[in-house]
């Protein structure tokens, strides 16, 4: 991994995702030019980790996949929110908040400083 | 491979290709060389294989997922329509449930809550009861105590870090209203800070000083009187009350949730304030009762061997009062439940039977249905269907099963237990707070859903075993499998009808003991008797004279009464309390040893007692209004003291003598009086006498009126006539004779009525369980019956060999219950009263009932099966 780009927590690739998703529905390829895009290619997502994870989602009814063609015309497949991965993108980001927050105010004390 | 493999390998490349593709071109944009750009495309990427495989796996893992929940989903659907399709199965199993579940939780918990929730107290374990030991002396082992062997004990004793003694008593008290009398207790100073650690809610606790017998009085009040009497106004702290006429101050106020586990309906407690050099009770006298609290890191082991050498040391410092006496200690709780725990453990017993019942009520129905579903899993197993699938279904079929059964049997444990408590008699100890046990809720649950899910699933699975082929050309009758299960329901109906026996047996046991009791000839007759109870304070009737004008004025009033055909007092009346045992000598018979002393019951009586309250003359006279203080001394004695004493002569003439070696006061004995049952209704030959009140007048007067009329109008008469005569005395205890009596039975009757339910219960289960067994056996049989009937059997051939069948089974049952009966019964002798645990009466009725039983629940499906169309069976084949 390049210096200045971090690696991802554990979990947070899945956040990612549906976050990305929450804008409208995208193809896996989207997904990454977008979260490349958002973080301006500091988080460092090795790109064939997207698709185990879609899958994953997918399994799990957050997302809902179906093939559709794309804009220059090739087979896709599309991934978009469900319902239920709705509410679980807003609860994992208020706790993502959450953790964030309690980390950062406990490094603005300590030696870390 | 799992299905639709090759279908996700080809979605899984497209997508991965898509989005090489797709970045190839992105970079070939930004200016890279094709070749450089499929290699950094790639580098981005990662290890392309790894990651197909880490889809796919992603892929099979949520199929599956979504398989589970879709299966769930379509069990759950399925389970409730055979739920609702089969009404009678389904209401049979939730009842069974319910019952098994509900009727016992609730017993046990009532049961539970008595004899085994710990007291309410810190480290409830190191209570212990302290008892005067006279059984090497062939008196009770655990016989009062008195004041002095309580101070030595207190002072000696290592083992016991606290120990207080406890009276109770029945002051009256005015300036609140009309005066009333209310229930005391008398503790030394200890008893709430040191032995049952319960401090205070209000104000202070009793401290040492306030023990001393020239300390002025003080006086703890229990919430409840607080609040009813005095307007739970914490104000009153150190204001007066007064007792008795006389003043008391009020220290502090108990909390609302103590009860005491003794006179635990106390409405005031009080310092004893004995004078340790001239006690009240002295040596050789059982008056108080002893409480103690074991210190900590001893055993009750090591504290009773201390007693028996604290108990050998007085004997020998006090050989004329304390030679032989033993000191015993009893965990508190045991000896609060005391003559209770026989009964329900005899209970708790039943309680495993009815589960064991319900257990095999829920085993059985399952079993015959899953046979009968042995053909359609069969066929759903060829069709492809995996083992784990059916088992899957059934799990869920009987998961809607237990959840409706289980619900049901909550709510009966609720409603169950509190019902219990309600009908309890009163003076049940430590009935209050019982409430549903969790533990034993959820034990039974668990036992009857396990039993269910076991014997719904294991045989069906057995019937899927590959073995199609048999099941089918059995015509979807189960073939010999059937006949394997069909012996296996056989035998468990067998294995009910047994217990059920079992259980029958040992409540009509109870039910005729209980018949035997009310029986009894108590000696008097309390019909028509109404009692009630008065006390005399002694700062207003101080002396002798004046309670004997008290009474004779009351007498005179009474006997004015319209309706009123005889009146008389006296110190106890039975079944109420226990009164004091004297020690006594007769004249002429040899001096005892010291230490070997006998002792008598004693109650003094007004000469019109034995006429109100119906009693027997043996012998002799009964006392006269002329055995007065004036007349030389008089004693009728009863039929036990006759019998012991003087079992060659008549006792008339002897003379008693109740005060030890120095007293010159004789009485003479001038009749015999019929046993009368004083202590309980099974008890009644213990050796007592009668005294005249006015030759040795009490305090406490207990009143019996036989009349004619309506207690309750003459209960207005009988407090009119007091009032006139004393307005500030209280009235208390207005019973009927037959009330006292009977709520003497109430234990036994509470008992007696627990079992008959349970047996009642497990009866009706045992018939649920017979019909299913017989008509499901008949549904099979059908064509068997079929060909018969056109091999020209007629219906009532049928009929019998249905009926044969499943009275075979009942009569296993019969034989077994009996049997069974017969050694589990012996546990309960102690309960019984006039009637022998083998009680040959009692069991041929069960039996017979049983057998009648077992016959109704077979006969319908018997008519069934002989009035079976033989054509149409058939040609259904």
């Amino acid at each position: 991994m390049g210096e200045g780009s971090l690696g991802l927590l554990r979990g947070t690739l899945d956040l990612l995702i549906l976050n990305a998703l929450s804008t409208g529905e995208k193809h896996g390829y989207a997904v990454s030019e977008w979260i490349e895009a958002v973080t301006d290619g500091s988080l460092l997502v090795e790109e064939g980790t997207l698709y185990p994870a879609l899958h994953r989602l997918e399994g799990r009814r957050l997302i809902a996949a179906t093939w559709g063609v794309s804009e220059n015309n090739r087979r896709a497949k599309y991934y978009a929110l469900t319902a239920e991965g709705r509410r679980h993108l807003r609860a994992e980001a208020a706790t993502w908040r959450r953790y964030s927050e309690a980390v950062d105010k406990t490094l603005a004390e300590g030696g870390a400083r | 491979m799992p299905p639709g493999t090759g279908r996700v390998s080809e979605d899984v490349d497209e997508e991965v290709r898509f989005h090489l593709e797709r970045k190839i071109e992105r970079l070939m944009r930004e200016g890279m060389s094709e070749d450089q750009a499929r290699t950094e495309a790639s580098r981005r990427f990662g290890d392309v294989d790894r990651v197909k495989a880490r889809m796919t796996r992603e892929r099979e893992v949520g199929m599956e997922r979504r398989a589970r929940w879709d299966h769930l989903r379509q069990d759950l659907q399925y389970a409730l329509r055979q739920t609702i399709k089969n009404p009678g199965f389904t209401a049979v199993t939730v009842l069974t449930l319910a019952l098994g579940i509900g009727a016992t939780t609730a017993i046990f918990s009532v049961v539970d809550g008595i004899l085994f929730r710990p007291l309410p107290f810190p480290q409830p374990e190191q209570l212990v009861a302290v008892w005067t030991d006279l059984s090497r002396r062939g008196g009770p082992v655990d016989e009062w105590m008195n004041y002095d062997n309580y101070a030595d004990l207190e002072e000696r004793s290592r083992t016991l870090q606290a120990v207080a003694a406890w009276g109770g008593g029945a002051p009256t008290v005015t300036g609140h209203g009309d005066p009333e009398q209310i229930v005391a207790g008398f503790v030394t100073q200890s008893m709430f800070s040191e032995v049952l650690r319960v401090p205070p809610a209000l104000g202070r606790g009793f401290a040492p000083e306030d023990d001393r017998a020239d300390a002025p009085g003080t006086v703890l009040l229990t919430d409840g009187f607080w609040r009813r009497v005095l307007g739970g106004d914490p104000a009153v702290l150190g204001s007066g009350l007064t007792l008795n006429d006389e003043p008391y101050t009020i220290i502090g106020v108990l909390p609302s949730d103590f009860v005491s586990p003794f006179v635990s309906d106390a409405d005031v407690w009080m310092p004893m304030r004995e004078d340790p050099s001239d006690p009240s009770c002295p040596r050789g006298n059982a008056c108080i009762r002893v409480v103690g609290r074991i210190a900590d890191g001893t055993t009750l082991e090591a504290a009773r061997i201390e007693a028996d050498d604290i108990a050998l040391q007085l004997a020998a410092e006090y050989p004329q009062t304390n030679a032989d006496d033993g000191i015993l200690l009893r965990p508190l709780q045991e000896d609060m439940v005391g003559d209770a725990q026989a009964g329900l453990l005899v209970l708790m017993g039943a309680v495993g039977f009815v589960l064991l019942i319900a257990c095999v009520n829920v085993a059985n129905l399952l079993l015959a249905r899953a046979t009968t579903r042995s053909s359609e899993f069969a066929v759903r197993s060829a069709l492809g269907a995996g083992r784990k699938r059916l088992s899957a279904q059934l799990l869920t079929e009987s998961a809607v099963l237990a959840l409706l059964g289980g619900g049901a049997g909550l709510l009966l444990a609720w409603v169950g237990t509190d019902l219990l408590v309600s009908i309890a008699p009163p003076g049940t100890p430590r009935v209050d707070g019982v409430s549903v046990n969790g533990r034993v809720l959820a034990f039974a649950l668990g036992a009857t859903v396990c039993a269910g899910v076991l014997f719904g699933i294991v045989p069906s699975l057995r019937g899927t075993g590959g073995d199609l082929d048999s099941v089918l050309r059995e015509g979807g009758r189960g073939g010999a499998g059937g006949m394997r299960g069909m012996r296996a329901r056989g035998a468990l109906v067998s294995g009910q009808v047994a217990l059920a026996l079992m259980l029958l047996a040992g409540a009509g046991l109870l039910a005729r003991s209980l018949q035997n009791l009310r029986a009894t000839d108590l000696g008097y007759r309390p019909e028509g008797v109404l009692t009630l109870q008065v006390g005399l304070p002694s700062a207003r009737y101080a002396d002798a004279d004046g309670l004997r004008t008290f009474v004779q004025g009351l007498d005179e009033r009474l006997g004015a009464l319209p309706g009123v055909s005889a009146q008389g007092a006296t110190s106890w009346l039975p079944l109420t309390g226990a009164g004091t045992d004297l020690g006594f000598r007769i004249e002429g018979q040899a001096e005892l040893p010291p230490g070997q002393g006998q002792a008598v019951w004693f109650r003094r009586i007004t000469s019109g007692y034995p006429d109100a309250m119906g009693m027997r003359l043996l012998e002799g006279r009964w006392i006269t209004r002329s055995d007065d203080e004036r007349a030389p001394l008089v004693a009728v004695i009863n039929e036990a003291f006759a019998r012991r004493y003087f079992p060659d002569e008549s006792p008339l003439g002897h003379r008693l003598n109740f005060g030890g070696a120095q007293d010159p006061e004789w009485s003479e004995i001038v009749g015999v009086a019929g046993d009368a049952r004083y202590f309980g209704i099974r008890d009644g030959s213990r050796v007592g006498v009668y005294v005249p009140y006015p030759q040795a007048p009490s305090r406490v007067l207990r009143v019996a009126l036989r009349s004619t009329r309506d207690a309750s109008s003459l209960a207005v008469d009988v407090r009119a006539a007091v009032t006139e005569l004393d307005p500030s005395l209280a009235v208390a205890r207005i019973q009927p004779m037959e009330t006292i009596v009977s709520d003497a039975l109430g234990p036994e009757r509470f008992v007696t009525l627990l079992l008959g339910l349970f047996a009642g219960v497990a009866l009706l289960l045992a018939i649920v369980g017979l019909y299913g067994v017989v008509s499901y056996g008949v549904s099979q049989r059908l064509r068997e019956m079929g060909v018969r009937l056109a091999l020209g059997a007629e219906g009532g051939d049928i009929r019998g060999l249905v009926l044969g069948q499943s009275l075979r089974l009942a009569l296993i049952g019969v034989v077994v219950g009996i049997a069974g009966a017969l050694v589990v019964t012996r546990l309960m002798e102690n309960l019984l009263y006039g009637v022998t645990a083998t009680d040959p009466w009692t069991y041929g009725a069960v039996a017979l009932i049983l057998a009648a039983v077992a016959t109704i629940a077979s006969a319908v499906p018997a008519a069934r099966a002989a009035r079976v169309d033989p054509i149409r069976v058939l040609r259904s084949e």
